[in-house]
């Protein structure tokens, strides 16, 4: 599936700040000059305390905003605004409410024009992967939030994208829910592997993922900490609650929250 | 879902006979009694006779026939102009910049307000019934379509943007439908006021129509036209929201409006 495209996906960030200047009041620096790259098929993930501008970086890396500084560059060229190379999965809820899993599913092969059939193809191949079979023909409103982030995932991979950016998509899901999406998403991504840059505020959620965590400062953000994540895959759900992996977020909690680092992790 | 829906119809037509039921056995009782004024209130009997007699002698179906085609023509061009512009209002900055002065200056003056400068420019004919219509149904649609366009959220927009939607692709498949029930909305606001509208024009100026008649039985006090000619307007204007009801359901069915 991913032969009609090169299987690079390198992004590069370099020197990227983001100022939102203000009315009446000092311009707020969000990001400062921050350079990082990402290898292509790797999975990584940024945490920080909110505000910190981790989702404002992951909207420039999709090409929704603009940085004030710098550059990002995907496959060494310039990201120029939103196109098809870069999916993106929301928080929020994102599935077309006026259309049939199907039709959300099909809209990125039907928007790079590609035939009717085939785009029908491979939504049914990815509604059956995502676990959606029986539901090709169903609303939004007739799913659940865990059934609507299927559909996201299924909608973006259907696209075919060389990177794909997530902003806290499990955020607004039940913690078992989100356990469940997590191993799901993790059963994709080991099956075909694409660059993911996941957004989280959950360093659980981060370290269960990831092969590498990027750990950002209180506003203005900066990197304080790129770890690799060495557990081997398939990680077993259970993972979360061995040693090591308690160890591993342990350490990075205290490198989030320098000042409350004496304080054990809720 | 599907039995939900089949049984609450069923309560709600329930009820809403109740109170309509209500008043005409109210009104059925007063104008019958004994000292009752029958030219002033002309007993349910009386209206039926007088709408039985316009059936009969076609009276009724002429001035039907006069008010629908001006109520249609002037609804349709109305709606079908304000949608394009609302739209276009609603999605492209610039174009609300350029536009939207003019049309919340124009919006807050009744329709009827134009009727006598419509009859110097126009003169007493048809055309000049349609453009007030016309920009009864305008007026009343353009303001919930820019709406519905502008309450498109970003989210969906982001999400087809990076999926690969073209701007006008952007355009049909989620500013549109995303703003449908809005604009749904405009469009029984604006079948409301082209009613109004129409009977306001008729009244003043035309020789045939529903308005006409009312105007008629007031000058030969003839209380039961009056009230014959309210209620066919009722019972059109009625079953032209009915329709666009059955429409804004079909097609909007995914935004749950009930």
């Amino acid at each position: 599936m991913s032969a009609d495209r090169s299987p690079s996906g390198t992004l590069s960030v370099e020197g990227v700040s983001h100022v939102f200047s203000r009315v009446n009041q000092p311009d707020l620096t969000v990001l400062d000059e921050i350079s990082l790259s990402i290898e292509q098929n790797s999975f990584v993930s940024l945490v920080g305390p909110s505000g910190c501008g981790k989702s404002t970086l992951l909207r420039m890396m999709a090409g929704l905003e603009k940085p004030t500084a710098g550059r990002i560059l995907l496959d060494g060229r310039a990201v120029e605004g939103p196109n098809a190379e870069r999916g993106m999965v929301f928080q929020q809820d994102a599935v077309f409410p006026w259309m049939t899993v199907q039709k959300n599913v099909e809209y990125g092969p039907r928007s790079r024009g590609l035939p009717r059939a085939e785009c029908a193809r491979i939504a049914d191949e990815w509604i059956r992967l995502v676990g959606l079979e029986g539901f090709a023909s169903s609303y939004s409103r007739e799913l659940s939030g865990g059934m609507r982030k299927r559909v996201d995932l299924a909608r973006v991979y259907a696209n075919n994208p060389r990177v794909l950016l997530m902003d806290e998509p499990f955020g607004a899901l039940d913690s078992q829910t989100r356990e469940t999406m997590q191993d799901e998403l993790l059963r994709i991504w080991e099956a075909e592997r694409k660059t993911v840059v996941f957004v989280t505020h959950d360093l659980e959620e981060a370290l269960y993922l990831s092969d590498r965590v990027i750990v950002f400062s209180p506003r203005p953000g900066k990197i304080v900490a790129n770890e690799a994540v060495d557990f081997r895959r398939p990680r077993p759900s259970d993972i979360r609650v061995s040693d090591g992996f308690v160890a591993a977020r342990r350490r990075l909690w205290g490198l989030l929250s320098p000042a409350r680092a004496d304080r054990s992790p809720s | 879902m599907a039995r939900r829906s089949s049984w609450l119809p069923g309560k709600r037509t329930l009820l809403g006979l109740c109170s309509f039921g209500t008043v005409l056995a109210v009104y059925s009782i007063v104008s019958n009694l004994p000292d009752a004024n029958q030219v002033i209130t002309p007993p349910p009997q009386a209206i039926l006779a007088t709408l039985a007699e316009g059936v009969a002698d076609g009276s009724l179906f002429s001035a039907i026939f006069a008010s629908l085609g001006r109520v249609l023509v002037g609804y349709a061009l109305g709606c079908s102009a304000a949608i394009v512009l609302g739209v276009l209002m609603g999605w492209f900055r610039t174009f609300e910049y350029l536009v939207d002065p003019l049309v919340e200056a124009i919006r807050p003056i009744p329709p009827l307000a134009y009727i006598p400068l419509v009859i110097i420019w126009v003169g007493i004919d048809e055309r000049s019934r349609i453009l007030v219509i016309f920009l009864a149904a305008f007026l009343t649609c353009i303001v919930s379509t820019i709406t519905g366009v502008k309450q498109v959220p970003r989210v969906f927009v982001e999400a087809a943007q990076t999926l690969g939607a073209s701007q006008m692709r952007l355009f049909l498949t989620v500013a549109i439908p995303s703003a449908l029930p809005y604009i749904f909305a405009g469009l029984r606001v604006a079948l409301a006021a082209s009613w109004t509208t129409l009977v306001a024009a008729e009244l003043v100026a035309a020789q045939d129509g529903l308005g006409w008649l009312l105007q008629n039985g007031r000058r030969f006090l003839r209380t039961d036209v009056v009230m014959a000619g309210v209620v066919v307007i009722g019972v059109l204007a009625f079953s032209m929201d009915r329709g666009l009801r059955y429409l804004q359901h079909r097609w909007t069915r995914w935004a749950d409006v009930r």
